[in-house]
């Protein structure tokens, strides 16, 4: 099955824009509930950060946006710096043609989702894009790999925005890269520019992220739980423990009051 | 692990002794608003977040009292579906909750957890956007999904005259995940048909 992705060209010089929208016609998604935001060494020079600094506008972009959503299963987390110098991430081009993007297999992600700065012109439609998203390497519909690639001409726009903006920009394009498209309402994260002030995730970023990973916090009365998994899995064990004594009192007293069965 | 289990046994017991003493009960049905994830979504360009939108939630019950204080009370609501802003999206929640409620004077402590179902309908078709120098369509998804929560339930209500009572419900979400955390506020009122 062939899958045409978007060319996601952002944040633009007119600032004027209801639902969320996917970025391909297939609801593609990771599979794994985490998935680990890397960031390849070596080829930033003129946004003014290093590959260190990026890293922890991830972290900062997760915890302050999409991991914060209740419904949703996908967990993203800031990994690592990669020494990926046999790939030409800096100035490869992320599409082998046109607007309806076909990704470059060349510059294929592993695993997970690969943030890299870019000096290739052709990548970016205007001088004002700040960065574009493809997931480049997909089998069916799951995405293996994501690829972000940071505007880093010499003129680029990236370098004068302030580090709230920043963190704002690097979540948006992880949006694009576990399968969002745009939002047509300023409220969005995941609208087209940006805003004066965004502080967290708008209706539609919360309905999109949950449509394509939504939480599914199971049942577990009377399983064993693994304790390397944490607290939060105990939780839901007893929470699930007390579900069922409710279905057991239910039915018992029900039985009782049918006289189906001799009271004790 | 072997505490756990113990736990898990002594419960069970706990439970069919309680179920044994329960006596009578109370149906009940609400009308109220669920103002969802509390200060947790961005409104507007200046960075405004949400308080409480209308949100009709309609619930049922039914009170087991096993004391003249304490009663236990399974309880199943649901929200109005929706379709806010977008025609092609419609939105509602689904809740199954086991609640304690302990009484004192005219008022009633409550506690309990459930399951909360987050329900999206998204019917297809396409939206021409912006896209940096010019636009593009980008597809909408087509089908419904569920998300199933886990939830905690605190909350207070105070009796009025015979059959009435007022409520406030606290859906907690995610409790030991600190950025996962959310809250949801139900305010209901509720008529009490009596005891069967």
């Amino acid at each position: 099955m062939k899958i045409t992705f978007i060319f996601y060209l952002i944040f633009c010089f007119n600032f004027s824009a209801m639902a969320f929208t996917l970025n391909n016609s297939e609801a593609i998604t990771f599979a794994q509930d985490e998935v680990s935001v890397n960031v390849a060494r070596g080829n930033c020079s003129h946004i003014g950060m290093n590959e260190s600094e990026i890293l922890r506008i991830v972290a900062d972009a997760v915890d302050q946006y999409w991991n914060r959503v209740p419904t949703s299963r996908l967990k993203l987390r800031a990994g690592s710096v990669l020494d990926l110098s046999t790939t030409d991430y800096s100035n490869g081009s992320i599409c082998l043609s046109g607007t309806a993007c076909e990704p470059n297999p060349d510059l294929a992600v592993s695993n997970g989702v690969l943030i890299t700065c870019n000096h290739l012109a052709a990548n970016f439609s205007s001088s004002g894009v700040l960065a574009v998203t493809v997931p480049n390497n997909i089998s069916g519909k799951t995405i293996i790999g994501s690829l972000i690639m940071i505007n880093d001409q010499s003129a680029n726009p990236f370098v004068s925005k302030s580090r709230d903006e920043k963190i704002a920009i690097i979540a948006h394009e992880l949006g694009h890269s576990f399968g969002l498209g745009h939002s047509k309402v300023t409220d969005s994260l995941m609208y087209y520019s940006t805003v004066k002030m965004r502080t967290s995730l708008g209706y539609d970023d919360f309905r999109g992220i949950t449509y394509l990973y939504p939480k599914e916090q199971p049942i577990t009365c009377g399983t064993i739980q693994d304790q390397s998994l944490g607290p939060n899995n105990l939780l839901l064990n007893w929470l699930g423990l007390l579900i069922g004594l409710f279905i057991m009192i239910f039915l018992n007293y029900q039985l009782r009051y049918l006289k189906l069965r001799p009271r004790f | 692990m072997k505490i756990s289990k113990f736990l898990i046994v002594s419960l069970c017991f706990i439970a069919f002794a309680f179920a044994n003493s329960a006596h009578a009960y109370d149906a009940t049905f609400s009308l109220g608003n669920l103002c969802e994830y509390v200060g947790k979504i961005q409104t507007d360009e200046l960075g405004s977040k949400n308080l409480c939108s209308a949100n009709p939630y309609l619930a049922a019950s039914l009170d087991y009292s096993f004391t003249s204080e304490l009663l236990i009370s399974p309880e199943i609501g649901f929200t109005i579906p929706k379709s806010g802003r977008d025609e092609t999206i419609n939105e509602m929640s689904i809740t199954f909750l086991l609640n304690t409620k302990y009484k004192f004077s005219a008022f009633h402590l409550i506690g309990g957890a459930g399951l909360f179902f987050t329900r999206l309908s998204v019917g297809g078709g396409s939206e021409v956007l912006n896209n940096g120098a010019s636009t593009t369509t980008f597809p909408l998804p087509e089908g419904t999904i569920y998300s199933r929560n886990l939830i905690i339930n605190l909350g207070l209500g105070a009796d009025f005259l015979q059959d009435y009572s007022a409520d406030i419900h606290t859906y907690i979400f995610n409790l030991f995940t600190k950025e996962e955390r959310a809250f949801s506020i139900a305010i209901n009122g509720t008529y009490h048909f009596g005891e069967f």
